[in-house]
């Protein structure tokens, strides 16, 4: 009876995400009760708007763009770490492992006050490259793109290290000892052996720092600034406007967009060889 | 009609679980008139119950229970349950009242329901056409740091145009539009370059010039205070409560200018829900008494009272500016909020295009 | 990297003073080796005793604390891994389940960039020595556990390593496979004439393939020799009990006669010992007396040699080839006799039988009386 066993997860997700998305469905496709408040006729009103304009699309470009430029940082900065996490025989291992999932322990409130006081104005970064002569005036390291790389970044990074890490300890040791032996040195190692083989990891890892990303939404409002902008906030803004049903299309552009990556996640991150 | 019927129909249905909760909590108190009304969270939640809600209890036997929450959260709870609303009474911006009226969404108020009212001096309840009735509020203006500003602007135009010639550097907070304080300023510093209601590309585009030194356009209430203190920025356009806040905890260098011509008047309103409990009448009657102001006054002193016999607490009077308890209301500025309001989605939209996030 | 291509096949190798610790275990402790070329060594020993420690410090995979490792005449210390031009075959083979098999093949020389053309001319040899031709393009999960073992062997020779290196790369195999395996790895070493260091803990493995063995314990080498030398004349009471199966006689030596020694064990009994005459230990000095199960003689009381153990049978097993008697001497101590089961009509003992058990005096060893 395993199917038995699936049931209230099944229920769960039909209570918290089939019958949300059934809502969300339904409203994209009327228009706002604010603007015509004796009702609408069913219509593609809001899609046509969300895809037939050049600013939206724009929208959609950045928000992807910062999916790209955070899963890439994290990918590089997590990689090293998963490995050594998977690897290391050190009994202070749960002290590295507790570092990595720190990010999660704070709330974002309090992460994003950390943030402000390292990348402030008059913040210890800007006060250290100017104490040493680096910079004259403060660089502006917040409240723009690279703030909210920083912030999404760190926070995102638990993930990618878990997800590589449970791949990577998975792949025999023996591997990498044999192909040191046949003259691979560490690149080679990781280039044709650890590599390929955590090509699931990698693929999970990234669609979910991806995915996380372009949902992301109060670092964005707390670290971001007016250049920020990403579908999150553009469906927040509609919604603050009483305008669900623009946003419910907004949401659904968003979710198109993971889906598609879940697919490429699975045509893309296979293991060759794999069973 | 029709498509708009079945539509709200569909809605329902599909929400009876998230209302479901109020109308079990309206049950398990059943004995007596229990009303569920939307309050801001923290200090607010405070000062509703140190004088409005005894009061209601007092007088009806009943509890109220606070939903705690923005006006957009209680919007859009009650508009998924329009014909048995899951809350009562709720607190909004001027911008929320002719919001809420134009979706149908609360009562006029009934004078012979609302005593209390008749006390609320004019400026607070004519604007809104007996939608409403103001409780409380503040005005904006410019808060600055007194070491680093020594020449605080004259003018709203002024504050424009030093912003844009870089002379704070970047290190300027203004408002978001979605927050009303933004709409408020916007509106204004427009309507002194020459736009109207139905054009802001004056002000959108002396925003633009303003953009490069920005710091960031706040959303939260808060996010001004911490800045400033900080050393974020240096000047910001804020409201005159939440900068006496800061000041009193001991932020002398923290100061307050009412630049010219005078300051948008921000007001929060109390609003019954069509379709809510009547006993929902006298927890607003309760809240248009100048005894119970005063006591929520306690908790924020620095904002102004709507009542005319209100006693404001030695703390507030302190600290309250001048002119705000002259009651001659003197360079206070009214925004067209019924316009402003029906306006906001194309203002909006200006906004985000040209300016971003 | 090219120099480990050019190199002959037939290093020797020799460790000298390896130590290596981790934490409170000393993994490897003062250990000297020398391993002629050609040579098929085995280090043998339990686990945790230091072998795969040992050959991963000549793998180059551990650094040692102390010592030297010197292949071919050239000290192999600060060659990294990847530089020392070895081969390894791990257990489960370590292939690389993401490659075909001529992927796994060409990996080592794919490293060196030989020449294409030369990696698929000796890949094409390798497979065919190892009679996988046809099966390249597969993956390892679609090969049977003796053709993994085959790309394993195939994959580390290609690469003409000096040394290949063998980390107990039988054990994932059964019964069956692993003694045709063990008979095919043997006659290919042989044809390639490669120097092979194989790491195991199963003494009948080691006994079957190597030239010589060293027996190690607690991180030590305990005695080096060819197979028969190990088995025949153990140095210490560890090696007899390691390497088969070994009766000991625990007591002190009470008197010498001509190529002799008289030892009255622990029990009391009296006992001769087959000694050379400068090896042996002088009167009073605590020994043990070693004798292997198959060299006892189990008789009727009255029909024995000297000297002899008067003892009763406790169990018999039989398994076939053999019938065990386990025994219990008079004097206490327990034995195990095996007796071959051949043509000679079998001695009818049941348990409980009264026996006497004696040996050749040359059959029996005398070692030093250290536990352990």
């Amino acid at each position: 009876m395993p199917a038995l066993l699936l049931t209230p997860l099944l229920v769960f997700l039909l209570a918290f995400f089939v019958l949300p998305f059934g809502v969300m469905l339904y409203e994209s496709l009327y228009l706002s009760l604010v603007q015509n408040p004796a009702g609408s006729a069913m219509t593609f009103a809001n899609y046509t708007k969300a895809f037939g304009d050049a600013f939206y699309l724009r929208v959609l470009l950045q928000t992807v763009a910062l999916g790209v430029a955070v899963t890439a940082l994290a990918l590089v900065l997590g990689y090293p770490v998963a490995y050594f996490l998977a690897r290391t025989r050190s009994r202070r291992r749960h002290v590295l492992l507790f570092l990595v999932i720190s990010p999660l322990v704070v709330s974002i409130v309090i992460r994003s006050y950390g943030w402000m006081v390292l990348l402030g104005r008059a913040g210890t970064v800007n006060t250290l490259l100017q104490a040493l002569g680096l910079v004259e005036r403060p660089l502006p390291l917040m409240y723009n793109w690279f703030g909210v790389v920083v912030a999404l970044t760190h926070v995102l990074l638990p993930f990618m290290i878990l997800t590589l890490a449970s791949v990577i300890e998975g792949i025999p040791e023996s591997l990498e000892d044999t192909a040191a032996v046949l003259g691979a040195g560490w690149w080679s190692r990781f280039r044709h052996v650890i590599l390929p083989l955590s090509m699931e990891g990698v693929g999970a890892g990234v669609t979910l720092v991806f995915m996380l990303t372009i949902g992301s939404f109060v670092s964005i409002l707390l670290l971001g600034g007016s250049d920020t902008l990403v579908l999150p906030l553009l469906i927040y803004q509609q919604i603050t406007l009483l305008n669900n049903n623009f946003a419910a299309a907004l949401g659904m552009l968003l979710l198109v967009l993971s889906v598609v990556l879940l697919y490429a996640q699975a045509r893309i991150f296979r293991v060759r060889g794999a069973a | 009609m029709g498509t708009g019927t079945t539509r709200r129909a569909f809605l329902r249905a599909l929400t009876v679980g998230s209302a479901g909760s109020a109308w079990a909590a309206r049950l398990a108190h059943a004995a007596g008139p229990n009303i569920v009304a939307g309050s801001f969270a923290g200090v607010w939640v405070d000062g509703l119950k140190a004088g409005v809600i005894p009061c209601y209890k007092r007088k009806t036997g009943g509890d109220v229970e606070l939903v705690v929450g923005t006006p957009t959260d209680f919007v859009q709870k009650v508009m998924a349950t329009r014909d048995r609303p899951a809350i009562d009474a709720m607190i909004g911006t001027d911008a929320d009242v002719f919001q809420n009226a134009q979706l149908g969404i609360i009562e006029k108020l009934q004078p012979a329901k609302l005593p209390n009212v008749a006390g609320i001096l004019p400026i607070f309840k004519e604007p809104y056409e007996g939608w409403a009735f103001g409780f409380d509020g503040g005005r904006d203006g410019v808060t600055y740091n007194a070491n680093k500003v020594k020449n605080p602007p004259k003018s709203w135009i002024e504050f424009t145009e030093r912003v844009a010639k870089g002379e704070f550097g970047r290190a300027v907070l203004y408002p978001h539009l979605t927050a009303t304080d933004g709409l408020a300023i916007t509106w204004l510093i427009n309507r002194e370059l020459g736009g109207s209601l139905a054009d802001p590309s004056p002000v959108i585009r002396r925003l633009r010039e303003m953009k490069p030194y920005i710091t960031k356009f706040w959303t939260s209430n808060a996010e001004p205070g911490t800045a400033l203190t900080s050393g974020e920025v240096d000047i910001a356009a804020w409201t005159d409560g939440r900068t006496f806040g800061v000041q009193s905890a001991g932020n002398r260098h923290i100061q307050f200018a009412l630049p010219a011509p005078g300051s948008p008047m921000l007001t929060i309103c109390f609003m019954k829900i069509k379709n809510g409990s009547d006993a929902a009448w006298e927890y607003l009657n309760c809240a248009a008494d100048a005894k119970n102001q005063a006591l929520w006054n306690q908790y924020f002193p620095g904002y102004y009272m709507t009542h005319q016999n209100n006693d404001y607490p030695a703390a507030s009077r302190e600290k309250q500016d001048p002119t705000s308890l002259d009651r001659s209301f003197k360079n206070w500025i009214q925004v067209p909020w019924k316009e402003l309001s029906r306006l906001r989605p194309q203002w909006m939209e200006a906004w985000t295009r040209e300016i971003g996030a | 990297m090219s120099t480990a291509v050019g190199r002959s096949k037939m290093a020797d190798v020799e460790l000298r003073a390896i130590a290596k610790r981790y934490g409170a275990v000393q993994a490897v402790a003062d250990l000297d080796l020398r391993v002629e070329p050609g040579q098929f060594v085995s280090l043998l020993g339990p686990s945790g005793c230091g072998k795969t420690t040992t050959l991963r410090i000549i793998a180059g995979l551990v650094r040692p604390d102390a010592g030297q490792v010197i292949i071919g005449g050239r000290v192999m210390n600060d060659v990294p891994v990847h530089h020392r031009g070895l081969g390894l075959v791990a257990q489960n083979y370590a292939l690389f389940p993401h490659m075909t098999v001529m992927e796994n093949v060409t990996f080592g020389l794919r490293m060196r960039n030989a020449a294409p053309a030369d990696i698929a001319r000796r890949a094409g040899e390798a497979l065919e020595m190892v009679r996988l031709t046809g099966l390249q393009d597969r993956y390892p999960r679609q090969l049977s556990g003796g053709q993994q073992q085959r790309v394993a062997l195939a994959r580390c020779l290609l690469v003409e390593p000096a040394v290949l290196l063998l980390d107990e790369p039988l054990g994932a195999l059964d019964k069956k496979l692993r003694e045709a395996m063990q008979v095919e790895l043997k006659s290919l070493q042989r044809q390639v004439g490669i120097t092979a260091i194989f790491v195991t803990h199963d003494q009948e493995e080691a006994l079957t393939l190597s030239d010589r063995i060293a027996v190690m314990h607690q991180g030590r080498i305990q005695q080096v020799g060819a197979p028969h030398d190990i088995y025949e004349r153990p140095r210490t009471r560890f090696v007899a009990e390691f390497i088969g199966v070994c009766n000991f006689l625990e007591g002190e030596v009470v008197g010498r006669q001509p190529g002799a020694v008289m030892i009255r064990t622990d029990g009391g009994a009296l006992v001769a010992v087959g000694a050379d005459a400068h090896g042996a230990p002088a009167e009073g000095v605590k020994v043990v007396v070693a004798v292997r199960p198959e060299k006892l003689v189990v008789g009727a009381p009255g029909t024995s040699h000297s000297p002899a153990l008067p003892a009763r049978v406790e169990a018999v097993v039989y398994v076939g080839t053999a019938v065990h008697y386990h025994l219990r001497a008079a004097t206490g101590e327990r034995l195990i006799a095996y007796r071959q089961n051949d043509a000679a009509a079998p001695v009818a003992l049941a348990p409980g039988a009264e026996v006497v058990v004696s040996w050749p005096a040359t059959a029996a060893r005398l070692l030093p009386d250290v536990s352990g």
